[in-house]
């Protein structure tokens, strides 16, 4: 009963929104969409990446000379070459980049340096936690290009978001491996992070 | 029996409705007996039946609508399907739209950017009236001109790089003058336009085109910054267009040129701000640097190795 009153609340709003559309501006063509739809995903992932760079040289600049500083490195690299194959892109696809660059920027030298004074196991949690989030988010934006790219022109973008995607899983299992589950407050911490990742998610597709 | 079905139909109810009861009722026993299922149901079909009769006749009605329409639907399907394969490829509505409008633009002379004007590239277009749904104000022939101007100095700008004469700053100089070249044919009405692009109900498209204008433009000369000069290069181009476009709305000269020279005036004070941004991107660049160290010193006073 509620369920078929929801339907029918639905269908009808969404017959009036095409009907207000159709009166003061047209419906974007297919293509016009697709287009969007890339350039709210080279956006997100270009701030993602950059805020993730971030992360890593704060961790660095706190973690730098211990032991796990070689581990950190090596994620820092590889998010350095994502980041630059976003800013590649952009011009590529005439994307807009978000407007929020600054606070991402500064957001993540926070978050990677605040968490990495609570010691290596919470910046390793930190770790698994973004990661987490991305290869989740990741995949969701694969879904989408699959349903609506074009499979051969869009190849190269499809290709690109599949490598990184592995990338940030191989980042969530070695800070796993790097007992991130014994940090303080493991649960609240992570899942405090997720949230924040998700949030700036949100923000980052729009503006 | 009987006298339960009178009283639910009700007393006030006309007496052929009783009559009509009391008809059915003759039936319920002889379906009681035949079909020997439960009293209860048997008893109760009159006014489940009257109810079904209408009920019935609505949804037939309601049936027949549907089929008229699915009909209907069918014709316009096939009626489509004809005109396809007699005028060639199947026209989208932006299409249509777009081939409106640019009839109408030859009537801004005279007409302005209005919805008279749209009526008029209708009629030469020899399309139907009704097509008038599609458009909603004179301010659609504004945004189709802006678009149609936008592709035509991207493709230009395209042009020249192939050429390769120009480049860099020189050449975003160069397509800015181009794209404004498109709009002194209108001068004499471009202040109507403007008009109609500053009330809110339009400021959203005006703003769009106006920004897709400044970032083809940087585009087109392949800039890369993906950074937040991204925005400021484009608002500055942005700026530098619409106030040269204000200036050729009282500029007498012959040609326009005046508004030429003012555009590349601005267009080199730019410049020198370019320079000033370098300075404030290295003073960035220094408080990131202090940054670390800061860390690095807490870094020490945590002693953390």
């Amino acid at each position: 009963m509620i369920t078929s009153r929801l339907l029918l609340r639905e269908i009808s709003r969404s017959k009036s929104i095409r009907f207000l559309s159709s009166l003061t501006s047209f419906e974007p063509n297919p293509e016009q969409r697709t287009r969007e739809l890339i350039d709210k995903i080279i956006r997100v992932d270009q701030a993602g990446e950059l805020a993730a760079d971030r992360i890593y040289a704060g961790q660095m600049a706190v973690l730098g000379r211990t032991d796990v500083g070689p581990t950190i490195q090596h994620m820092w690299d590889e998010e350095k070459a994502h980041l630059a194959k976003f800013n590649e892109l952009i011009p590529k696809y005439k994307a807009r980049p978000s407007v929020l660059l600054p606070l991402w920027n500064v957001a993540g030298y926070a978050l990677g340096a605040g968490t990495a004074l609570l010691g290596k196991e919470a910046a390793m949690a930190c770790t698994v936690a973004v990661e987490a989030v991305i290869g989740e988010h990741y995949n969701n934006q694969l879904r989408d290009l699959m349903e609506h790219a074009d499979q051969t022109k869009d190849k190269d973008l499809i290709e690109t978001i599949k490598k990184f995607r592995d990338d940030e899983n191989q980042h969530h299992d070695t800070g796993l491996a790097n007992n991130a589950e014994q940090a303080p407050f493991y649960q609240g911490l992570t899942s405090a992070i997720k949230m924040g990742c998700r949030l700036g998610i949100y923000v980052a597709e729009r503006i | 029996m009987q006298r339960l079905l009178t009283l639910r139909v009700g007393t006030s109810r006309l007496n052929r409705a009783v009559n009509l009861c009391q008809l059915n009722s003759n039936k319920l026993t002889f379906k009681r007996y035949a079909t020997n299922g439960q009293p209860k149901e048997t008893i109760d079909p009159l006014p489940k039946n009257t109810v079904k009769l209408t009920g019935s006749e609505n949804v037939r009605s309601v049936y027949g609508a549907l089929a008229s329409a699915t009909e209907t639907k069918n014709d316009t399907n096939t009626s489509n399907k004809t005109s396809a394969s007699q005028d060639g490829p199947f026209q989208s509505e932006s299409d249509l739209r777009d081939n409106v409008l640019r009839e109408s633009l030859k009537f801004v002379e005279e007409l302005g950017w209005t919805i008279d004007a749209i009526r008029a590239g209708i009629r030469t277009s020899n399309q139907s009236s009704t097509i008038e749904g599609l458009f909603s104000s004179g301010y659609d022939l504004v945004d189709y001109f802006q678009r149609d101007a936008n592709s035509k100095m991207s493709a230009y700008m395209k042009e020249q790089v192939k050429k390769g004469e120009i480049q860099g700053t020189r050449l975003l100089i160069d397509s800015l003058k181009y794209r404004l070249g498109l709009v002194i044919p209108y001068a004499s009405t471009w202040g109507q336009a403007m008009a109609q692009g500053a009330l809110p109900q339009n400021s959203m498209r005006s703003w769009k085109s106006i920004l897709e204008l400044s970032s083809d433009a940087w585009h087109g000369i392949g800039d890369t910054s993906t950074d937040i000069n991204w925005y400021t290069k484009r608002l500055v181009v942005a700026t530098v267009y619409k106030s040269a476009e204000v200036y050729m709305l009282q500029d007498q000269s012959q040609e326009k040129l005046d508004t030429m020279d003012f555009l590349e005036r601005r267009l080199n004070d730019f410049q020198t701000l370019g320079s000033l941004r370098n300075t404030m991107s290295k003073s960035l660049s220094d408080t990131a640097q202090i940054t670390s160290g800061i860390f690095s010193v807490i870094r020490n006073l945590t002693s953390r190795r």
